[in-house]
């Protein structure tokens, strides 16, 4: 039974690096704030499902998705690269180009850190248009915001320089939230993180 | 940031984004929401540096608070009062809504959670379809007791 596209749902993939984790977290934190829905193959720790059986129902679930390439890179450990998110990327425009008529209205954001850096690696994808954020969360969350606000058709969304400056009030607060509910900031897991984002947003934006 | 008889020209047309060079060796980029930024001219807009046109956010959240038997309207350059029903509250915090800035006004109850809000110019904050182990509740708690220590700590409260 195929599952309804949500039209307010953003799939994320995306590394979840320690080093990532500012990115991530500031593109939650934008997805929520614009009004939107993250999703990521990170919500759901079911061991029962597999992974990538996880990953096409959320893919098909979201309308929306953004994909960053910024991470595939050589591990010097096992001199390979790791393939998931040009992977997940493959799986999203499967799902557009081949599924149904509503999985053919997908969009997708193309992320990395520099906009030329996929020629070297993924060439198949000349004429997307790559955003380049960086490596700073400031730059990925205006990326994302200006996307969605051309993507979705959604007037009166913030500014991404507006979501930005708040994403940085809720960073300042995130430790003293953190501390009243016993939890790491370092370490905090996807569901939590989207849990306090939302609730913070709707209690001081 | 132009010269003195020099006049800008459109270089090129992006996504939400328009980009002018107003000088011998700078451009701006101009966003449909307003954001600014200069560009070094011969540079990929990639390492564009970003100018801070406006450091502060421009929605404001407005707070419901009870405060010794009454209840106080507080926000950040949209001027506080109080006040001796909620109901009264809530009225004044609706009138502060009415500036046509974007915003939110929060209720806040006796157990420091939220139990009434409402936005204005701005799109709804969903809630995430995965439940939190630590519990909503909890993570509702945290979050009212960081922004009430913040509202009580400022002077505009002090001064009610």
């Amino acid at each position: 039974m195929p599952s309804r596209v949500r039209s307010d749902h953003v799939f994320i993939n995306c590394p979840f690096d320690p080093g990532y984790r500012a990115i991530l977290d500031g593109i939650v934190f934008a997805i929520y704030d614009l009004g939107f829905v993250a999703r990521c193959a990170l919500e759901d720790d079911d061991g029962g499902e597999i992974r990538l059986s996880k990953i096409q129902r959320i893919i098909e679930e979201c309308k929306f998705g953004i994909h960053d390439l910024s991470a595939v890179a050589l591990d010097p450990a096992i001199n390979l690269p790791r393939f998931n998110m040009p992977l997940e990327l493959g799986l999203f425009l499967g799902c557009k180009r081949f599924g149904a008529i509503a999985q053919r209205k997908k969009k997708c954001l193309i992320l990395d850190s520099d906009r030329y850096r996929y020629r070297n690696f993924i060439s198949d994808i000349a004429g997307q248009d790559i955003h380049a954020h960086a490596g700073q969360p400031r730059e990925a969350i205006i990326e994302v915001r200006n996307w969605l606000a051309g993507v979705s058709g959604r007037r009166l969304l913030p500014g991404g320089a507006e979501v930005s400056v708040r994403y940085e009030r809720f960073q300042a607060d995130l430790p003293t939230l953190c501390a009243r509910v016993q939890r790491d900031p370092a370490n905090l897991i996807f569901v939590d993180l989207s849990e306090m984002v939302s609730i913070w947003l709707e209690a001081d934006r | 940031m132009v010269e003195d008889g020099l006049c800008p020209v459109l270089l090129e047309v992006g996504v939400n984004r328009s980009r002018i060079r107003c000088g011998e060796e700078l451009a701006l980029d101009v966003y449909d929401d307003g954001q600014i930024a200069a560009v070094p001219v011969g540079r990929a807009w990639t390492n564009r540096l970003q100018l801070k046109m406006n450091s502060m956010a421009k929605s404001k959240t407005v707070h419901v608070v009870p405060k010794n038997g009454s209840w106080a309207v507080r926000s950040e350059g949209r001027g506080s009062s109080v006040h001796s029903t909620q109901a009264e509250a809530i009225t004044a915090a609706r009138h502060l809504m009415k500036d046509g800035r974007s915003g939110q006004f929060v209720v806040w109850g006796q157990s420091g959670r939220i139990v009434k809000s409402e936005t204005y110019r701005l799109p709804k904050v969903k809630t995430p379809p995965r439940k939190s182990r630590l519990g909503r509740k909890k993570i509702e708690e945290a979050v009212g007791s960081v922004v009430l220590d913040r509202l009580n700590s400022s002077s505009l409260l002090s001064r009610a």
